[in-house]
């Protein structure tokens, strides 16, 4: 009897055992469900929120209550290209002298000389030639002047081909394709009007000669082969290098592109434009990372520039004033 | 609990588990993984877009500041011809430096986004903003704001909306993939589990099914195969216990023979003044018979009945021989069909002697329907022999023994030897049957007769209890299988 009463409590609790492992089957497989359940909405909502707002670098660029310099650069550029170089040094002036300094762009050189004896910009990034034409007429003066990588304030003109061009000489170019920048700047005059006289080339011993709105244009151009040889100013010539295109000839160094005001403009803008760019000391880590964001050619700063700086070249402008 | 669940159950609910958990983390970890990387890619690849696309929009706006272009209409020919193109773009928004829509690809739908710029409190100068939201019109969409600006000079901000329906669609694709490939994993690892622990459990099965089998008396050769793994071992190491036991066995049962036998031959000294009154009185009857036949030798009827008295003189004496060897035998417990009720007789009549000269009344109550039991005739005389030796010693003089024999149920049989001596006193209780506790005088017990005695009943499979009636009565009581040990 007492046998037979074991055995019946140790069959419950064989039953109780049994029931105990299916609960915890089916306790785990309502864990794992469950998990799934949660992990599939958790991945099915995509929902990726903004990061907070923030200002790409923590300065405010928004004009300022401060009295506005208009600042005009001649079409040497395309208009993205001018702003990509030039808006970073509107930014620094904005930020270290006591106005604000808006770019206004132009179409042609002669618009930024009309802007800029208009009134419309207070000062203006010109070229030399340009600017050694203008002065003659208009009441304008330069009052800073970018230094090259060797710390001098002159440019060179360069005459650039394809790298695998058969050119190698002045001499070469007879009855070849010139692309050439606008015929206000010193590139788009130095090779036909001056240099190509030693060589006793003219332009009618090319096969044709076409001006181009920008210098960069001129590169391509070349580089598409649609013209044999192209003049630029070195700045571009060297942003080409080992990109198919190899210097041919480069001109003598000639007083860099000024930046340039109108002669009555408020001394004290003058003097704070001067005493920002010229404080610039491109050894100075700070301001190194600040110069890679500017146009090259302001990569190694500025230098003051003066009127009678350009003396001496006048003679060759006035030479190709001649041939004009 | 835990521990009243089954090895195989245990392994598989502990092993089942963390071997889930385990594949759901990695599971989780790497469809989280994977579904950043593919938001990411879709953040990154949108974003690129929009900074592609937003190139040609800033031209659109640089460009008529120099005279260069009139916008009159070709932003909007280019959203559209570029939407056109890319199927997957769902709007184009361009915003003026004010915040103000200039341009946008269509009306439907966004309505929300007029003022959003502003009301977000947007400045004009800021990091590309890419989010990932559900739109009524357009379902999920990755959207991307870009300021329309060259380093701080802005022209306002482009906003592109990106098809991201897609996207989920690849998103619960992997989702699924990763999900069947778990679960199809996990299936593989439990059922491996499954059927490596049902191996050892089923081999622990059989080897507890051998053990269970296993008996002293039919040495039977394991059906087991030894592998080479821990089963194996334990089936060797099984097989080598079955011999050590096997071999004690043998010197146990040796040296129960001996005990048994010195218990017998020290039994028998104590009947040899009862056996020897036994013989005695024949012989005394022989010997006035061989008197009175040598005095009167020619008294032929004289003789002739003599002869035949002392001849029944020599047959009592033969019979008490004959019973004394009988129980003096080496037992070497040979099963038979045993009369319980002719066994006791026998003892009986061994003990006649001390019981008519110690004035012991013998009252015997045998079942006349008393089955025959499968047992050791010599060994079950040895118990009842044993136990009256005890109860007359109890006595010495003057006194009762009863014996009882019945039935107590289908299968068992019992004897009772009750008598009124002096008892057991109860602190004795619990050792009576062990080896040599006795608390006769010296020289008068082994302390060996209960021990053999529960030996040999419990040897056929039976019990010895006690009762012991307030000191007035002590009771003996044997139970028996009738149909043996099995």
């Amino acid at each position: 009897m007492l046998i037979n009463r074991k055995n019946s409590i140790f069959g419950k609790e064989r039953t109780r055992m049994k029931y105990f492992q299916y609960y915890i089957a089916f306790a785990l497989l309502l864990i794992f469900l469950l998990i799934t359940v949660f992990v599939y909405r958790s991945i099915t909502d995509i929902t990726v929120e903004p990061d907070n707002l923030r200002s790409a670098d923590g300065r405010i660029y928004d004009l300022q209550d401060k009295e506005t310099v208009y600042v005009g650069v001649i079409s040497r550029f395309s208009p993205n290209l001018i702003y990509e170089g030039y808006q970073p040094i509107m930014n620094y002036l904005s930020q270290v002298t006591p106005y604000n300094f808006v770019l206004k762009l132009s179409n042609s050189y002669e618009k930024t000389i009309l802007q800029l004896t208009e009134g419309d910009v207070q000062a203006a990034f010109l070229g030399t030639y340009i600017y050694l034409k203008a002065r003659k007429d208009n009441p304008i003066r330069c009052i800073l002047k970018p230094l090259n990588n060797n710390f001098e304030p002159y440019f060179r003109s360069v005459i650039v081909t394809r790298s695998d061009s058969p050119f190698h000489t002045i001499s070469d170019l007879k009855e070849k394709k010139l692309a050439l920048p606008s015929p206000l700047s010193f590139s788009g005059n130095w090779l036909p009007r001056y240099e190509f006289k030693k060589y006793g080339i003219t332009i009618n011993d090319l096969d044709s000669v076409h001006y181009f709105d920008h210098h960069h244009t001129v590169i391509y151009q070349v580089l598409r082969g649609n013209f044999d040889v192209g003049v630029v100013k070195d700045r571009v010539a060297y942003e080409f290098i080992n990109k198919g295109i190899r210097f041919l000839a480069s001109s003598e160094p000639i007083p860099g592109s000024p930046i340039v005001v109108k002669s009555d403009l408020d001394p004290a803008i003058v003097e704070a434009m001067q005493n920002a760019l010229l404080q610039i000391d491109v050894r100075d880590p700070v301001y190194k990372e600040m110069l890679m964001n500017w146009d090259p050619e302001f990569a190694y700063g500025f230098t003051v520039a003066r009127d009678e700086d350009y003396d001496h070249i006048t003679s060759i402008i006035e030479s190709l004033e001649d041939e004009l | 609990m835990i521990r009243a669940i089954s090895l195989k159950a245990r392994i598989l609910i502990l092993m089942g588990s963390i071997i889930i958990m385990l594949m759901l983390a990695i599971f989780i970890s790497v469809m989280f993984q994977w579904r950043s990387l593919i938001i990411k890619n879709k953040l990154e690849s949108s974003l690129l877009v929009t900074q592609t696309f937003s190139v040609s929009i800033l031209d659109a706006l640089i460009y008529p500041e120099s005279g260069l272009l009139q916008n009159e209409g070709y932003l909007e020919n280019h959203i559209h011809n570029f939407l056109k193109k890319n199927k997957g773009i769902q709007f184009i928004l361009v915003y003026d430096q004010s915040g103000q829509i200039i341009v946008r690809s269509s009306y439907h739908g966004i309505r929300q986004f007029a003022d959003e710029l502003q009301t977000a409190g947007y400045s004009t100068n800021f990091e590309p903003i890419s989010q990932i939201r559900k739109l009524d019109a357009y379902g999920w969409i990755t959207e991307i704001t870009l300021p329309l600006q060259i380093y701080g000079k802005s022209w306002g901000a482009l906003k592109m909306g990106f098809d991201t329906e897609p996207t989920l669609i690849n998103i619960k694709q992997l989702f699924f993939f990763l999900f069947t490939l778990t679960i199809v994993v996990a299936i593989i690892i439990l059922m491996t589990i499954f059927y490596l622990t049902n191996h050892i459990t089923k081999s622990l099965s059989q080897l507890v099914s051998e053990m269970n089998r296993f008996d002293l008396e039919n040495d039977q050769p394991i059906r087991m195969k030894a592998g080479n793994d821990e089963i194996g071992v334990l089936v060797t190491n099984f097989v080598k216990m079955k011999q050590r036991l096997a071999q004690s066995k043998k010197q146990l049962l040796s040296a129960q023979r001996q005990i048994y036998h010195a218990e017998k031959l020290a039994s028998i000294g104590r009947l040899a003044s009862g056996v020897a009154h036994e013989i005695n009185n024949p012989l005394n009857g022989i010997k006035n018979c061989l008197y009175a036949i040598d005095r009167e030798p020619k008294n032929l009827k004289q003789t002739r009945n003599y002869l035949k008295l002392a001849n029944e003189g020599l047959d009592h004496i033969a019979m008490i021989v004959q019973k004394l060897l009988g129980f003096s035998r080496q037992p070497s417990k040979q099963m038979a069909n045993v009369d319980l009720n002719d066994d006791i007789e026998k003892v009986l009549s061994l003990l006649h002697y001390r019981l008519e000269k110690n004035n012991i009344e013998i009252v015997t109550e045998l079942s006349e329907n008393l089955p025959p039991i499968q047992a050791d005739s010599n060994l079950i005389q040895e118990v009842v022999m044993n136990l009256l030796l005890n109860s007359l010693d109890s006595i010495e003089t003057k006194g009762r023994i009863r014996i009882a024999t019945g039935l107590k149920n289908d299968d068992i049989i019992f004897i009772s030897i009750t008598d009124n001596g002096c008892g057991i006193p109860e602190k004795y209780l619990d050792k009576i049957f062990d080896p040599f506790f006795t608390t006769k005088d010296e020289g008068k017990g082994t302390g060996l007769g209960l021990s053999v005695s529960l030996g040999i009943v419990e040897a056929h499979g039976g019990t010895i209890t006690v009762d012991n009636h307030s000191g007035s009565e002590t009771t003996f009581y044997i139970n028996l299988p009738i149909r043996g040990v099995e």
